[in-house]
C-alpha cells in the first residue's frame, strides 16, 4: 500500500475519531454515564402553550437515574416561558421532585437535561414525567421535537474498583452495548465515517470493475437521506462531512469540475419546487446547498487549473454511469 | 445592410430609450431624489456648502458645537459639486445630473467589460442591459444611495483594466486602476470590493506558464492602487487615526444582524437584498418568482454545456463574483471580530459584486446561443425577472399619491422631495452669522401632513439641517460618541419646556431654534403650542412641510470663548442642574458617570482655588477652528471655556507657537474648559486656540488634492490617446 494512502486512511480516521468524541462529549460529558433512549411518541411534536401538560411513563433498565433530557424546537427564537418539570415513581402519590426551567435557556433541536436527586435504586422502576407551560404564549413557546431520540435519561455508572478490573470491562460492555442499541445515538456516530467509507469502498471496487466506482457516491448518500424519513437528526458539521465526502469522490475519480455545476442543478430544482410550495426555509436550504456546490466547482477548478491535472469529461462521466 | 440597421438601433437606440423611459423621465420633475440616510444638497447655496465642506473636519453636522468628521472619503465630489456651484446650478440639478451619467456610466462600463469577455455586441448589450437593470440598482435608485450606484458604474470599468493590466503587464493601467480605485473609495466599502474583483479577476488571468510576472504585476498593481488611496486620503486618515472616535474604531456586533435583515442565501441568487430595502422584492409578482432565479439557472446550465476553454475561465470569474456576498453573508460574524469591519461588514451591499458577477455570466451564456428563437425566449424570461422596472413599482413622484400603503412593511418607492427653500433662504440671511438649531432634527425627518413621507415611508434625511448655510441640525445614531449621546439626551429631557430647552442651548451658544412645526423626527420634542406662542416668533411661512414656522431667539446665549471663576462642581446630570439655576450663569464641572466610563476629562475631586476676580478677555477669531485670545486684569487661576465640544485636538498654544499645559476638562458635560494657571506677577496673557487635527489636515490636503487631480488628467490623457490611436 502507497504510503500517501496510508497517509489518508489516517487523516479519515482521526476525523471520524474527533468528530464522534465531539458528539458523544457533547450529548454527555461524563463517560460514567449510561444512556437510555425511551420511546416518547406520544410527547412528539407537542406544543407547549399555557397550561398545557405532557406526560410520558418510561421503564428505567439501570439505576442511579439522575437525569431526562428532553429535545425540543425552539423555532429558532427566545421564547418567554417556564416550564414545570415533576417526576415520581408510577406507584407513589407525591412527586419525587419538581423544579422550574425558563425556556429562554433551550436551543433549538437540542436536548435539555432536567437533573434531580440521583435514584440509586431506579432499574426496573416504571417513572412518570411530565410537563407543563406556565406561560407558553403563540409568539413565545416551545414544542417536542419530532427528532429522535426525543426523550433519553442519564444513569450514573458508579465504578467500584479500579481500572483493569472485572467491573471496568463490565462497564464498557454496556457502555458499547448502550451505544449501538440506539440508532439515534448511533447515526451521528457513522455519519462521520462517511468520508472513510467513500475512501475505502473506491479502492475496494477500483480493482474490480472500474465503472462500478462512479456509483460508490451512492452509498453515503442514500445515507444521508435516511435522516428524513426516520426523524434522526443530522449531527454538528455535517454539512462539512458532506463536501469532504464529495471533495473525495471527485478528487478519486478525477472527474471535471462540472460534475459540481450538474449536481449544483439539483438544489436548484430543490428551490423552484420550493418556492411554487412558498417554503422559503426549505429553498433557503437548498440555497445553502447550491452555494456550496458552485463553491467546491470554484476550489475543484483552481485545483485542476494550478496543478494542471488531467480530468474524466462530463460526457464520459455520464458514459460510465450509463453503461 | 438590414442587420447592420438592425444593430445600430439595438446598440445605441434600444438602450438609451430605456434609461431615458424607466430613469430620466420620472427624474425630470422637481424634487430631490430622498430616502434612508443618504440625501444630496437642493439649493445652489446648500451646494455651495457641501462643496466648501471639503476644507474642514470640524463640522457641526452632529451638534452644533461641533464635532471632528472622521472620513472625508467623498471629498472629489465636494471639489466637482464646488465646480457645478460656481456656475449656479442647484444641488437638485448636481444630484440628478451625477446620478444619470452613473446610470450611463453603469450601463456603458458594463457592456465595455462584457465585451471584452465575449467580443460579441449583442451578448453584451443584454448582459449591460441585465446589470443596469438589476435589483440593486432599483432598491438603491430608491433609497437615492448615490456613491454605491457610483461604484456599480466603475467596478465592470475596474475589472476591464484589470485584464488589461494583467495581460499587458503595463504600468499605466496600474495608475488607471488606482485612479478608479480612488474614485469608487466614495463608497467605503469599495476599499474591499475593488481589491475582491481584482483578485477574482487575476485568477481568471493566470497562467502558469508566466506566474512571476502575473505575481510581481499582481502586487505592483495592489501597490499602486492602495497607495494611491492613501495618497489621495491621506488628510482625513491621519488625523482620524491619530484622534480616533468612537465611531471610527466601533466595530458594533449590532450592525451584523440588522444589516443582514432583508438578506438570505436565495436572495443572494437572485441579486435581490441591499440593506433595509426591500422594496423590488415586495413589488415582484408572485406568479413571476420562478423568473428571478432564471439568470443563475442559465449561467450554470451555459457552463456545463460550454466547450471552450477561455470561455470556462470566465464563467468561472462569473461565478466567483456571484459567490462573494454569500460567503460575506455566512461568515458575518466572523467578519465582526476583525478591527474597523464596521466598514464592511453589511454583507448585503456586497450584491454589489455579485451583481456584476450574474451579468457577467449572462452575457457569456448569451454569446454562446446562435438560435434566434431561443436567443428570444430568453430575453423574454430575463425580462419577467426584472418585472418590478417595467410596473410602476420605482416611483412614486405623484404629489398625490393615492398608492401610499398599498404594499406590506415599509413603502420604499422612490419619491422627489420638493423643498420650496429658496423663497425663505433669503429671509434668512439675517441669522447668517448667528448658530441656529433646525428642530426637530435628529438626522432624519417624517412629515405630518405630506402623505407620501409619512410614517410608512423610509425616513428622510434632514437636508436642511446637513446643508443649510444658516443653520444645523443634529445627527446621532448608535454610534455617536457619549458627549453626543449626553448632549442628545438632555435635549430631549429639556424638550417639555421650551424655556429650558432655550436656556440648555443657549449654554452652547445656539444663538436661534427654527421650528419646523410639521416634522417629526428621531429626536423628539414636544413643546406644547402655548409656550411656542409667548417664547417665540411665527414666519407666517405655512407653504410646505419643511418650512420654518416658527424662530425662537435665545437672548444671551453664551460666547464662544469665556472665563469663569466660579464653576459649580457636580456630578448630577446637566439638565438638572439647569432646572436649578435656570436664571444664574451655568459653568459645570464634573461628570455623571455614564461620561466617567469613557473615560472623558471630568475635572479635580475637590474645588480648584480660582481668582476671585473674573479677567477681561479680547477675541479675535482666525478661522473657523483658530482664535487669538488677549486676556487683562489676570489676578490667579481661572477657567478658560470654549464653547466647542470637547476633543483632545484642541490646544492652546501662546503667542511663540508653544503648546501651553494647562488642566484640559470638560464644562458643561460637554464642551473644552482650560484650568489657566498663570505665572506669579502676570496680569495679562495672549494666547492661540486651534483645532489642531485641522492644522495638520490643511497642510496636507492640498498636496493629495493635487495628486488625485494629476492621476485624473492623466488618465484622460490616456484615454484621448488611446482614443485618437484607434483612429
Amino acid at each position: 500500500m502507497k504510503i500517501s494512502k496510508i497517509i489518508v486512511y489516517i487523516i479519515l480516521i482521526i476525523y471520524w475519531g474527533v468528530f464522534s468524541y465531539i458528539y458523544l462529549h457533547k450529548l454527555d460529558p461524563s463517560p460514567s454515564i449510561l444512556i437510555q433512549e425511551h420511546d416518547a411518541s406520544s410527547l412528539r411534536n407537542r406544543e407547549l402553550l399555557t397550561g398545557e401538560k405532557i406526560s410520558q411513563e418510561f421503564i428505567s433498565e439501570y439505576d442511579n437515574l439522575g437525569i431526562i433530557a428532553i429535545r425540543f424546537q425552539t423555532f429558532g427564537r427566545i421564547n418567554n416561558d417556564t416550564l414545570v418539570f415533576r417526576l415520581k415513581d408510577k406507584n407513589n402519590a407525591n412527586w419525587y421532585y419538581t423544579a422550574n426551567y425558563k425556556t429562554d435557556q433551550f436551543q433549538d433541536h437540542q436536548f435539555f437535561p432536567f437533573g434531580f436527586p440521583i435514584i440509586k435504586n431506579s432499574k426496573g422502576n416504571v417513572y412518570l414525567v411530565e410537563i407543563e407551560s406556565k406561560s407558553g404564549s403563540e409568539e413565545g413557546h416551545i414544542k417536542v421535537d419530532r427528532l429522535l431520540p426525543t426523550l433519553i435519561s442519564k444513569h450514573k455508572y458508579v465504578l467500584r474498583q479500579t481500572f483493569f478490573s472485572s467491573d471496568t470491562f463490565k462497564y464498557l460492555l454496556l457502555k458499547i452495548q448502550n451505544m449501538v442499541s440506539s440508532m439515534a445515538l448511533l447515526f451521528p456516530i457513522i455519519f462521520y465515517m462517511l468520508p472513510l467509507v467513500q475512501y475505502v469502498l473506491h479502492n475496494l471496487l477500483i480493482f474490480s470493475r472500474k465503472k462500478v466506482v462512479f456509483y460508490t457516491i451512492l452509498l453515503p448518500f442514500l445515507f444521508i437521506v435516511i435522516y428524513q424519513p426516520f426523524s434522526l437528526s443530522l449531527p454538528s458539521f455535517w454539512e462539512f462531512t458532506v463536501i469532504i465526502t464529495w471533495s473525495i469522490y471527485l478528487l478519486l475519480n478525477k472527474v471535471t469540475p462540472k460534475l459540481n455545476l450538474v449536481a449544483s442543478m439539483i438544489p436548484l430544482i430543490y428551490i423552484v419546487f420550493q418556492l411554487i410550495e412558498k417554503n422559503t426555509s426549505n429553498a433557503e436550504m437548498g440555497s445553502f446547498w447550491l452555494f456550496v456546490l458552485l463553491l467546491i466547482t470554484m476550489i475543484h477548478s483552481m485545483i485542476v487549473s494550478l496543478f494542471k491535472l488531467k480530468t474524466i469529461d462530463i460526457k464520459t462521466v455520464f458514459n460510465n454511469l450509463s453503461k | 445592410m438590414k442587420t447592420n440597421l438592425f444593430s445600430i438601433i439595438l446598440l445605441f437606440f434600444l438602450p438609451i430609450l430605456l434609461i431615458f423611459f424607466i430613469f430620466v423621465l420620472p427624474l425630470l420633475q422637481p424634487g430631490l431624489i430622498v430616502g434612508g440616510d443618504w440625501t444630496s444638497p437642493y439649493t445652489n447655496k446648500q451646494l455651495q456648502v457641501y462643496a466648501d465642506s471639503v476644507s474642514s473636519i470640524w463640522s457641526n453636522r452632529e451638534i452644533p458645537t461641533g464635532t471632528q468628521t472622521s472620513h472625508k472619503n467623498s471629498y472629489p465630489f465636494n471639489l466637482l459639486a464646488a465646480l457645478f456651484s460656481d456656475i449656479g446650478i442647484s444641488g437638485e440639478s448636481f444630484q440628478k445630473i451625477t446620478l444619470f451619467l452613473t446610470i450611463i456610466g453603469i450601463y456603458y462600463f458594463s457592456y465595455l467589460f462584457i465585451f471584452r469577455l465575449t467580443k460579441r455586441k449583442t451578448a453584451s448589450i443584454v448582459g449591460a442591459l441585465s446589470y443596469l437593470f438589476s435589483p440593486l440598482i432599483f432598491n438603491y435608485i430608491n433609497m437615492g444611495w448615490n456613491f454605491v450606484l457610483l461604484f456599480m458604474a466603475l467596478s465592470p470599468l475596474f475589472a476591464l483594466i484589470s485584464i488589461n493590466f494583467f495581460t499587458s503587464g503595463k504600468f499605466k493601467y496600474a495608475i488607471f486602476l488606482g485612479f478608479i480605485y480612488t474614485l469608487g473609495f466614495a463608497q467605503s466599502q469599495s476599499i474591499v470590493w475593488f481589491p475582491i474583483i481584482y483578485l477574482f479577476i487575476f485568477f481568471s488571468q493566470f497562467n502558469k506558464l508566466e506566474y512571476a510576472k502575473q505575481i510581481k504585476s499582481f502586487f505592483m498593481g495592489l501597490i499602486v492602487m492602495f497607495s494611491a488611496v492613501i495618497a489621495t486620503n491621506a488628510p482625513w486618515i491621519i488625523t482620524s487615526l491619530k484622534y480616533m472616535d468612537l465611531s471610527f474604531k466601533s466595530t458594533s456586533s449590532f450592525d451584523v444582524d440588522r444589516f443582514s435583515a432583508v438578506f438570505s442565501l436565495l436572495n443572494s441568487f437572485r441579486g435581490w437584498g441591499s440593506l433595509y430595502n426591500q422594496q423590488y422584492e415586495i413589488v415582484f409578482p408572485s406568479p413571476l418568482l420562478l423568473f428571478s432565479l432564471f439568470p443563475i439557472g442559465l449561467i450554470i446550465y451555459r457552463a456545463i454545456v460550454n466547450d471552450k476553454n477561455d470561455f470556462q475561465r470566465y464563467y468561472n470569474l462569473s461565478m466567483c463574483l456571484i459567490l462573494v456576498s454569500p460567503i460575506i453573508y455566512l461568515l458575518r460574524t466572523e467578519i465582526a471580530y476583525i478591527p474597523f469591519s464596521t466598514i464592511i461588514r453589511d454583507g448585503s451591499r456586497f450584491l454589489v459584486i455579485t451583481s456584476l458577477g450574474l451579468s457577467t455570466g449572462i452575457g457569456l451564456a448569451f454569446s454562446q446561443i446562435k438560435n434566434k428563437t431561443l436567443l428570444c425566449t430568453l430575453i423574454i424570461c430575463l425580462l419577467f425577472s426584472v418585472y418590478p422596472f417595467f410596473s410602476d413599482g420605482i416611483y412614486s413622484t405623484s404629489k398625490s399619491d393615492k398608492n401610499n400603503g398599498i404594499f406590506i412593511g415599509k413603502d420604499f418607492r422612490l419619491r422627489l422631495l420638493d423643498l420650496p427653500m429658496e423663497s425663505y433662504e433669503d429671509g434668512l440671511d439675517i441669522y447668517s452669522n448667528q448658530i441656529n438649531l433646525l428642530l426637530p432634527t435628529g438626522g432624519s425627518t417624517k412629515t405630518k401632513t405630506d402623505t407620501r413621507f409619512m410614517g410608512d415611508f423610509w425616513e428622510v434625511y434632514d437636508t436642511q439641517a446637513l446643508f443649510s448655510p444658516y443653520s444645523t441640525g443634529i445627527y446621532t445614531s448608535d454610534k455617536s460618541s457619549p458627549l453626543v449621546k449626553n448632549f442628545v439626551n438632555n435635549l430631549i429631557d429639556s424638550g417639555k419646556d421650551i424655556v429650558l430647552t432655550k436656556k440648555m442651548l443657549g449654554v452652547y451658544g445656539v444663538n436661534n431654534i427654527f421650528l419646523r412645526s410639521k416634522l417629526e423626527s428621531n429626536i423628539q420634542i414636544s413643546t406644547s403650542q402655548k409656550k411656542i406662542k409667548s417664547e417665540c416668533i411665527s414666519t407666517m411661512i405655512q407653504d410646505s412641510d419643511w418650512s420654518i414656522t416658527e424662530i425662537c431667539q435665545i437672548k444671551d446665549s453664551y460666547p464662544q470663548i469665556y472665563i469663569s471663576v466660579s464653576p459649580i462642581y457636580s456630578t448630577d446630570s446637566f439638565i438638572n442642574i439647569l432646572k436649578k439655576q435656570l436664571d444664574n450663569l451655568i459653568v459645570l464641572v464634573g461628570c455623571p458617570k455614564d461620561l466617567e466610563q469613557n473615560g472623558q476629562i471630568c475635572g479635580p475631586n475637590k474645588p480648584y482655588t480660582l481668582s476671585k476676580k473674573e479677567p477681561s478677555i479680547k477675541i479675535t477669531p482666525l478661522s473657523a477652528t483658530k482664535y487669538k485670545i488677549n486676556i487683562t486684569d489676570i489676578s490667579g487661576k481661572f477657567i478658560l471655556i470654549l464653547n466647542e465640544t470637547f476633543h483632545q485636538g484642541w490646544k492652546i498654544i501662546d503667542i511663540d507657537g508653544k503648546e501651553q499645559k494647562f488642566d484640559h476638562i470638560l464644562i458643561n458635560q460637554l464642551v473644552n474648559g482650560w484650568v489657566i494657571n498663570p505665572n506669579p506677577g502676570v496680569t495679562s496673557a495672549q494666547y492661540i486656540i486651534e483645532f489642531y487635527p485641522q492644522e495638520i489636515y490643511s497642510t496636507i490636503f492640498p498636496f493629495s488634492a493635487t495628486i488625485f487631480l494629476l492621476m485624473a488628467l492623466y488618465v484622460i490623457y490616456m484615454v484621448i490617446r488611446k482614443n485618437k490611436i484607434q483612429k
